[in-house]
């Protein structure tokens, strides 16, 4: 016979599990749609009491000793959770190169009359105008107000170049900021989550914030973790460690000496930056490309896509060197005469109004009669023209007193138009044109990347749901259950209570 | 449940749910909002990015159309011009004509001293009318000036009365010279310009075959009114040589006159189908863009729909 007070200590068991299982559900109802939050279970076992045999052993069958919950488990799929947060990283990278890239087309890309292609037409117009027309000054006033409202439009579309420059710095700056406050909490909670689990109390509640907070971080830095045996999750990128167990090392903000925009540097002194160059021997230096997420394609169209200027170091395809390219070689950087052609040039050697060769410069830097450091930053039409412009040399070579008729100087400015050799050997307008172009096509591929990554990221965040998602139907018929259990275990401990009451009251 | 390409979820969540719905409703409305676009811009694309290959056409498109309206002035331009040539030769043409008439009057009839100086006064009157014709000007240009369009080209100041007796045989220093050139079509450049040497003759000469068609007829006034019958003779055949000189200039211009025409209408059928080109590359279908918003919306409030009867019922409705 079992000893008599163990239906008692069963029904409170069963009690106890019932209550432990009902507020489990009733922390996945209240946390339905807390994001990431995963829902818990809850494991029972039932409590065996079996002993060695010996020779009083009861015989017979061996009644278990009631139920006990071991563990509340948190159902989540760390693999889903690492693919998710691989793709976000792809995600944010796509998503910020779209919208960087749309906000330079915004600048560049406009059509209609104020385009930088239609002033150009207008502009080598204006020179065919003046060909068939050279006495007119109504002909060349207009040709010389077209001539600055093109230069004054490079200029705008630089500065403006500049501007997203600077603010992508300032982006980067407050990322950083953020991004940091998330490993500081990443690390606490590893801390938090440690102690927990040495205690022998696992933190699931943590857990979900620690994965939150990962997932959070991304969107903006390709991380890799590593699950350590006391409970912490480690956090890189590109192999070196932003937390490693309780420990955060926050990353900073570093001026990069030759572009004076910032780059990012960890605690362990790695440097990610696309111009290398300029830092001294020794320093760490690794491609911002191992950033991955929002934090590379700030950098890469920073750096890259709109790059330096040309006079500073900068090449073509970044898009300020293009520009000074497209304006040193069109307009001419001095009054040599061609080769190679080009409207200086041919200013500079041609005849003006008045007869003679005056040698001024069409183009040149703003405030300056020089073109030698001209470029899109700068440039501007020579004032001595604005202000007289019988100065324009419309005639060629060599000056005499009745050539006022003679446009052919202008002719030649005007075929520059059609020039295949022009700018980095293609025409004006097929310069614009390919970088225009090549623009276009980085922000569509941009875009439907971001379409697919999205899709992706649905499919992952499905299977993630099904597995960690709260399902209300299901704590509802939960609840019930355990409602149920909870009573009938009420009920075998009155049953058992009346026994003993019997027993012990009502046998004398 | 979203667009899931293998298989399917064992467990179903409301926030699952939700997301699947969200996700296919958000995909909806960027298609709406694209088909949206293109209706109210009529075009295909607004940014590079749309559609890199279409802007790039009609980038190079544009350009092509801006420079043919250019050639299409210079055109115009250049016709104005030329027509004004033409007919100021003929002209001319006939003052020479006129001119003839009176001195083979004047050398075959037997005319008196007085009835020759009245021929005279009338050849004074048609060298005056040559000197203007000579001094035409198009948009305040002199058209036969050469490059010296700003210049008269034969004196800027109309002679005094016809004195009595001989006068000065008109002569200058130098003959106006330059061609003034246009850019017909790409790189179809042409000389449009008569200088006064090719339609009037050597003005530095005052006689000889060459001299111009002014000392033509200021010696023939001379000869008339010194009442010289044999010089009158032998003008004839000097208005003759002037005449001619006219005669080919304008057959030059004559044929100057057809390759401008002719430019023309190749520049204005260019023009058509430069615009055509553009259109076609850059315009959205009107009839297609309607249709397929159209179909958008529909899809969009199906799916706005569905979501809603899809998250209403739980398992709570049915509990009491």
């Amino acid at each position: 016979m079992n000893f008599s007070f163990l239906g008692l200590n069963t029904g409170y068991l069963g009690l106890a599990a019932a209550q432990e299982a009902i507020d489990t559900v009733g922390e996945n109802i209240t946390n339905a749609n807390t994001p990431g939050y995963s829902r818990q279970t809850v494991t029972q076992i039932p409590i065996s009491t079996f002993e060695n045999v010996a020779m009083n052993s009861p015989t017979g069958g061996v009644l278990g000793g009631g139920t006990l919950v071991t563990q509340i488990t948190r159902n989540r799929n760390q693999y889903l959770d690492t693919q998710y947060w691989q793709e976000n990283t792809n995600l944010g990278e796509q998503q910020q190169l779209q919208q960087s890239v749309q906000q330079i087309e915004g600048v560049l890309g406009t059509t209609g009359s104020s385009s930088l292609s239609s002033q150009f037409n207008k502009f080598w117009a204006d020179w065919q105008d003046l060909s068939v027309n050279p006495e007119n000054p109504g002909v060349r006033a207009s040709l010389v107000t077209d001539a600055q409202a093109l230069a004054s439009n490079i200029r705008q579309t630089y500065a403006a170049l500049k501007q997203q420059q600077n603010d992508t710095d300032g982006q980067v700056t407050s990322t950083v900021q953020t991004l940091n406050q998330s490993v500081s909490n990443i690390a606490a909670l590893n801390d938090q989550i440690r102690k927990a689990q040495a205690a022998g109390r696992p933190a699931n509640t943590l857990m979900d914030q620690r994965g939150q907070a990962i997932e959070d971080l991304s969107q903006y830095l390709n991380v890799q973790t590593n699950d350590n045996s006391d409970g912490t999750v480690s956090v890189f990128v590109d192999g070196h460690a932003l937390v490693a167990g309780s420990t955060a090392y926050p990353m900073q903000v570093l001026t990069n000496p030759t572009t004076s925009h910032v780059d990012i540097e960890l605690t362990d002194k790695t440097v990610f930056t696309y111009q290398p160059a300029g830092y001294a021997a020794g320093t760490d230096t690794v491609s911002a490309n191992y950033l991955g997420g929002q934090l590379k394609s700030l950098m890469n169209v920073r750096d890259n896509v709109i790059g330096q200027p040309l006079l500073s170091g900068g090449a073509p395809p970044g898009l300020l060197a293009q520009l000074d390219t497209l304006v040193r070689s069109a307009f001419g950087t001095s009054g040599a005469a061609p080769p190679p052609a080009n409207v200086n040039a041919y200013q500079a050697n041609g005849v003006d109004l008045n007869g003679a060769v005056n040698g001024d410069l069409f183009f040149v830097q703003q405030g300056l009669s020089t073109a030698t450091n001209m470029d899109a930053s700068n440039v501007d039409v020579n004032a001595a023209l604005v202000a007289n412009n019988t100065l324009v040399a419309a005639a060629s070579p060599p000056a005499g007193a009745n050539k006022q008729g003679d446009g052919s100087n202008a002719l030649a400015i005007a075929q520059l138009q059609e020039n295949t050799a022009l700018v980095g050997g293609t025409t004006q307008d097929g310069y614009i044109n390919t970088m225009l172009t090549n623009l276009g096509i980085q922000g569509q591929t941009a875009q439907t990347a971001v379409s697919n990554q999205k899709q992706i990221l649905q499919n992952i965040d499905t299977l993630r749901q099904s597995e960690s998602g709260v399902s209300l139907d299901e704590e509802m018929s939960d609840m019930i259950k355990y409602q149920h259990a909870y009573g009938a275990a009420a009920k075998v401990i009155s049953t058992v209570d009346s026994m003993l009451n019997t027993l012990i009251n009502n046998m004398t | 449940m979203g667009s899931i390409p293998y298989m399917s979820s064992p467990r179903i969540t409301e926030v699952g749910m939700s997301n699947d719905i969200l996700y296919s409703i958000e995909k909806n409305l960027d298609s709406l909002t694209t088909d949206q676009n293109e209706l109210s811009s009529g075009k295909i694309f607004s940014l590079p990015s749309d559609n890199p290959e279409a802007f790039s056409h009609a980038s190079v498109l544009q350009t092509s159309i801006d420079a043919n309206n250019q050639y299409v002035r210079n055109n115009q331009m250049v016709d104005d011009w030329v027509k004004t040539t033409s007919s100021q030769l003929d002209t001319a043409q006939n003052i020479l004509d006129r001119a003839r008439t009176l001195a083979v009057q004047a050398a075959n009839s037997d005319l008196s001293p007085t009835d020759m100086q009245a021929i005279g006064q009338e050849v004074y009157q048609l060298r005056e009318s040559l000197r203007q014709v000579a001094n035409t000007q198009v948009d305040g240009r002199y058209i036969f000036g050469g490059q010296g369009t700003q210049t008269a080209p034969y004196g800027a100041t109309p002679p005094p009365p016809a004195p009595p007796g001989a006068i000065t045989v008109y002569t200058q220093a130098a003959n106006p010279a330059g061609g003034l050139t246009v850019e017909l079509t790409p790189n179809n450049v042409i000389t449009y310009n008569i200088t006064g040497q090719q339609a009037f003759g050597d003005a530095t000469l005052t006689t000889g075959p060459n001299a111009s068609a002014f000392a033509v007829l200021d010696n023939l006034y001379n000869d008339l009114m010194t009442n010289n019958i044999t010089n009158v003779s032998n003008d004839i055949g000097n208005i003759d040589g002037a005449k001619n000189r006219i005669t080919n200039v304008n057959s030059t211009v004559g044929a100057l006159q057809n390759r401008v025409e002719d430019t023309a209408g190749q520049l204005t059928n260019m023009q058509t189908s430069l615009q055509g080109l553009l259109s076609q590359t850059q315009d959205a279908d009107m009839a297609k863009v309607i249709t397929q918003l159209n179909t958008q919306e529909n899809i969009y409030k199906a799916s706005l729909a569905a979501g809603a009867q899809a998250i209403q019922p739980s398992l709570l409705d049915y509990l009491h």
